[in-house]
């Protein structure tokens, strides 16, 4: 694998100069937030920063997007056609557990059966560059429970470790060492690296202090659907989206139809199982009918149902959902208690 | 190139059939508008689409015709939603889109060699005849043994394809058994519910399947009568209905415990539900 | 305030014990440490999980509506004879209290329904204000010392005047202390500064249409459409939103700049004379959105137009939902 070194102040101007004629998704201050955002001109990107607010699944998997456009004609209407072939992209600071999430959301949109071709397109153009967590910024990270590492770079094209006054960058794949060449010249990485790299891991990994029990808990959920323990998480929740709309491996959507004048769009949006009409028939049944079974549903997909279907958890221990519902339903406190169950 | 599984293929409403007295239950017969789309569509009974029409959305219908039948597909639909009420004001001639096969198929190649019994209840007739359609076809018939039909609705003016039902009648490669809750002056045929009338016509569960689709309470009371009468789990299936989107196990909203209805259902035996979560 | 929280036990475990109220709402303590957590308790052997300090911030009228309602669609399947009230209990500051007023005034529950555990309140501490505080850093550790925070971030510790952190409802409050109760706990607050109430709706009134039209579409860009802000709100409680009817279809389900601002803008107008400035949905807001702004405005024109501020008094039904021959009009003729 190719090593370069990146002076620490040089390395937001290398990325500017990336957008000039690239697409690049970075985090930004907005205001009080940190956010993944398309960099503009006259825009910085951040490269010390904790995490950002938003997840980068944004960038692969909009909140909202044209599927296709159609013409709306007195009597039925016609398909204009679907948006165009993206360009090639970079992605930029995403953190080890936000760029496993895409791996995770391969497993959906990568389907072999039904391909998302909005989805995969992107993916496919997108070269995305990490910076680890030498130093793992929440205490509500935790990562390593659930399959993770804050050095991984699980997903990932470039990594970039903090290394004091240097970036070290690893290239980690064929796409990564493709975009080495636009970096123009970097001095080499240091030979020992490995070694060096190992004692970082060991002291990251070791400064997440929060383990929750990830598949460990699996056999309980096989069993105990209808246990008396659901019937009281749910209680202070307000059935808002906002575990489901941060979370990076959340990926249920809603398709509609927009329409201005004859001008007609078909648009997926995201949508989240925490919305009583999400599952809501036309007929009136409803096979989750409370925030109960909303609940366990969220739950269950996340650490039985996904580990069901594609081994793995569909959780990457960022701490979004932990730090911000808004009624501080913690989800490491569920499964720590499942366990104790 | 790979097909966009969310673009709908276009088709031209054909023939429009109102089905029932209170006329909310119509049949679509759809005929392609490229002809390698027809071959694209390749299906077999128990699969759905999704009706699409541009504007107002897409509803997820069971395919009611039967692969055998060349040159078009059909959908009984039943007004409720936005889209069906669309499709339910639609003239013959306008055009709209399909989007599939989607989902699972009765399952063919275990029903081979098989007694097979068919019940329905009420509207969800419409992929059993689809199946029954596809079993009596000439060339299928020799692969499977026995069929017999318990087949109800509330009063007659709400039976479906009675054109059809009468023509199943005069055949002697299959048994009908066509009920009513409550009949009317004309009525020649049984009264009774549907579970009674099972326990009545008591097909064996000798290398026998049985394949029941109705509303939950039709079945409910059906499958008592069908353990007693020695059918296993294994060898009775179902179709489930869920709210859908995409159909194609990606938007997450109809799924029953770890698998999609759309993807790994419609059709599953009762001892694949029994190993899923109640939550349907 | 550790004596507030002994009586506060004290008075639920009696209630639940002596089956006085069937459920009762709190807060506890939460699993961050800048944070507490609603709760529902059952048994009185929970009250001691209760707390009461100044991260005690969402309003909890709006569970005390959904228990009771959810009850009321369980009893569908009961005989209408032997049909059963449920009766909630509640630890309620002022604001909470105003929300229980129009709850009442709008005929969404009976007063026996509910038993009111009255608080003094010296404000809660903003999530987003104290994130700033912090320079973004998350917060490690934290207690109150006195008038002031000690906060604990990876930068290091620091104390931050709670003044500072307050948030911006309760710096400008004007009923502290609850307005109903069936037990008070603890002696009245000190006032806060009501006087400063519309403060930032006279800058925003003076500002050109298109300022105040560009800052709503900032503000409102940054909504994702989690609801959080309408899930919390005492006030938002139609049993389906109208973003959510589909028949007709109102708005749109995307972000889309005119889906976003409808559904803003239209909880924001069914908020007029009903908003008890809570402060819960900027409180619960993931993304920051300033609702408080165009809430406020409402609110002063209530008071300007009508004399009328949310659930004051039991006697003062929301301006919208009464008629008085000396109602203004002049909104109407001359907008």
């Amino acid at each position: 694998m190719e090593t370069r070194l990146i002076k620490k102040d040089l390395l937001a101007g290398l990325i500017k100069g990336l957008a000039q004629d690239t697409l690049v998704y970075a985090p930004v201050q907005d205001e009080d937030n940190v956010l993944f955002k398309v960099l503009e001109k006259g825009m910085e990107p951040l490269t010390e920063y904790d995490n950002t607010k938003n997840a980068p699944k944004n960038f692969f998997f909009p909140q909202q997007e044209t599927l296709m456009r159609y013409l709306k004609k007195e009597r039925g209407s016609e398909l204009l056609g679907v948006p165009g072939v993206t360009a090639e992209a970079v992605l930029f600071g995403v953190r080890p557990c936000d760029a496993r999430s895409f791996v995770l959301l391969d497993n959906i949109f990568d389907d072999p059966q039904y391909r998302d071709p909005y989805y995969v397109d992107r993916r496919e153009k997108t070269t995305i560059i990490s910076i680890a967590c030498t130093r793992p910024p929440y205490t509500a990270c935790f990562c390593t429970s659930v399959g993770g590492h804050p050095l991984s770079s699980e997903g990932v094209d470039v990594s970039l470790i903090d290394l004091g006054d240097n970036w070290l960058a690893e290239f980690v794949t064929e796409k990564g060492e493709k975009l080495m060449k636009k970096l123009g010249d970097l001095p080499k990485g240091d030979e020992q690296w490995a070694s060096k790299k190992e004692a970082l891991a060991e002291k990251a990994a070791g400064a997440i202090t929060t383990k929750i029990p990830g598949k460990d808990i699996k056999p309980w959920l096989d069993e105990n659907f209808d246990h008396p323990f659901w019937d009281t998480i749910h209680a202070s929740c307000l059935a808002c989206g906002t575990c489901t709309y941060l979370c990076p491996t959340c990926h249920c959507f809603d398709i509609t139809d927009e329409i201005k004048k004859s001008d007609g769009r078909r648009v997926r949006s995201w949508d989240s199982c925490m919305y009583w009409l999400f599952t809501h028939e036309t007929s009136g049944h409803n096979p989750r009918t409370s925030q109960k079974q909303r609940w366990r549903q969220r739950f269950m997909h996340k650490f039985k149902y996904f580990v069901d279907n594609f081994d793995a958890i569909a959780c990457v221990g960022c701490g979004r959902c932990v730090m911000y519902c808004p009624v501080n339903i913690d989800i490491r406190k569920i499964a720590q208690d499942i366990s104790k169950l | 190139m790979e097909r966009n599984p969310y673009v709908p293929i276009p088709v031209d409403v054909a023939k429009i059939t109102t089905e029932v007295t209170t006329k909310d239950i119509k049949t679509f017969r759809f005929a392609f508008v490229n002809k390698e789309d027809e071959e694209a569509f390749a299906y077999l009974p128990g699969q759905f689409a999704e009706l699409s029409i541009f504007g107002k959305g897409e509803s997820p219908i069971g395919i009611a015709s039967s692969p055998t039948d060349r040159g078009y597909v059909e959908f009984t639909v039943m007004k409720a939603g936005t889209v069906t009420s669309e499709l339910h004001n639609m003239e013959e001639g306008t055009r709209m889109g399909i989007r599939g096969p989607l989902g699972n198929t009765w399952p063919l190649e275990y029903l081979a060699g098989k007694n097979v019994v068919l019940v329905g209840g009420g509207f969800a007739f419409t992929t059993i005849r689809s199946l029954i359609n596809y079993m009596l076809y000439e060339e299928n018939r020799s692969r499977f043994g026995k069929i017999t039909v318990v087949y109800g609705a509330r009063e007659p003016g709400l039976l479906l394809y009675k054109d059809e039902l009468a023509l199943w009648e005069k055949r002697d490669d299959i048994e009908m058994n066509v009920t009513v809750d409550k009949g009317d002056a004309d009525w020649k045929g049984k009264e009774g519910f549907v579970p009674a009338i099972c326990k009545e016509v008591a097909p064996s569960s000798e290398n026998a399947v049985a394949l029941i689709c109705g509303p939950p309470i039709m079945i409910r009371f059906t499958l008592p009568e069908f353990f007693n009468l020695g059918f296993s789990k294994e060898n009775i299936f179902t179709s489930l209905e869920m709210r859908m989107k995409c159909g194609i196990g990606k938007c997450g909203r109809c799924n029953v415990g770890s698998k999609y209805v759309c993807k790994d259902g419609p059709v599953f035996s009762l001892a694949e539900l029994d190993a899923l979560t109640p939550e349907y | 305030m550790e004596n507030i929280e002994k009586q506060l036990r004290e008075a639920a475990g009696k209630l639940l014990s002596e089956k006085k109220v069937d459920a009762l709402v709190g807060y506890e303590k939460g699993t961050l440490p800048y944070q507490t957590a609603p709760c529902v308790i059952t048994e009185p052997g929970e009250a001691d999980k209760l707390v009461w300090n100044s991260f005690c911030s969402v309003n909890l009228a709006k569970y005390v509506h959904d228990i009771i309602f959810q009850h009321r669609e369980s009893q569908k399947r009961v005989k209408p004879e032997d049909r059963k009230k449920k009766v909630v209990g509640i630890v309620a500051r002022g604001c909470t209290t105003r929300s229980i007023i129009l709850h009442l005034q709008e005929k969404q529950y009976e007063r026996d329904e509910v038993v009111i555990i009255g608080v003094p309140c010296a404000g809660y501490v903003s999530n987003k204000k104290l994130n700033l505080a912090a320079k973004g850093k998350e917060i490690v550790e934290c207690s109150f010392d006195g008038d002031t925070l000690a906060a604990v971030t990876q930068a290091g510790s620091m104390s931050i005047p709670l003044k500072e952190v307050l948030s911006d409802s309760c710096l400008s409050c004007r009923y502290n202390n609850p307005i109903i109760s069936d037990m008070m706990i603890g002696n009245p607050a000190p006032p806060m500064n009501p006087g400063s109430e519309y403060v930032n709706v006279d800058e925003f009134e003076n500002l050109s249409d298109e300022d105040r039209w560009k800052y709503f579409s900032k503000e409102m860009a940054k909504c994702i459409r989690c609801y959080a802000c309408r899930n919390t709100c005492p006030s938002c409680y139609c049993k389906v939103c109208f973003v959510e009817q589909s028949q007709p279809k109102w708005v749109g389900v995307s972000i889309d700049e005119s889906d976003t601002q409808v559904f803003q803008i239209m909880r924001i107008f069914h908020q007029v004379g009903r908003c008890v400035d809570c402060g819960s949905c900027i409180e619960v807001c993931p993304m920051g959105v300033d609702l408080r702004k165009f809430l406020k405005k409402l609110d002063k024109d209530g008071v300007n137009l009508f004399e009328h501020r949310a659930g004051e008094s039991l006697d003062s039904p929301p301006p919208l939902s009464a008629h008085s021959t000396y109602d203004k009009e002049e909104f109407i003729f001359e907008p």
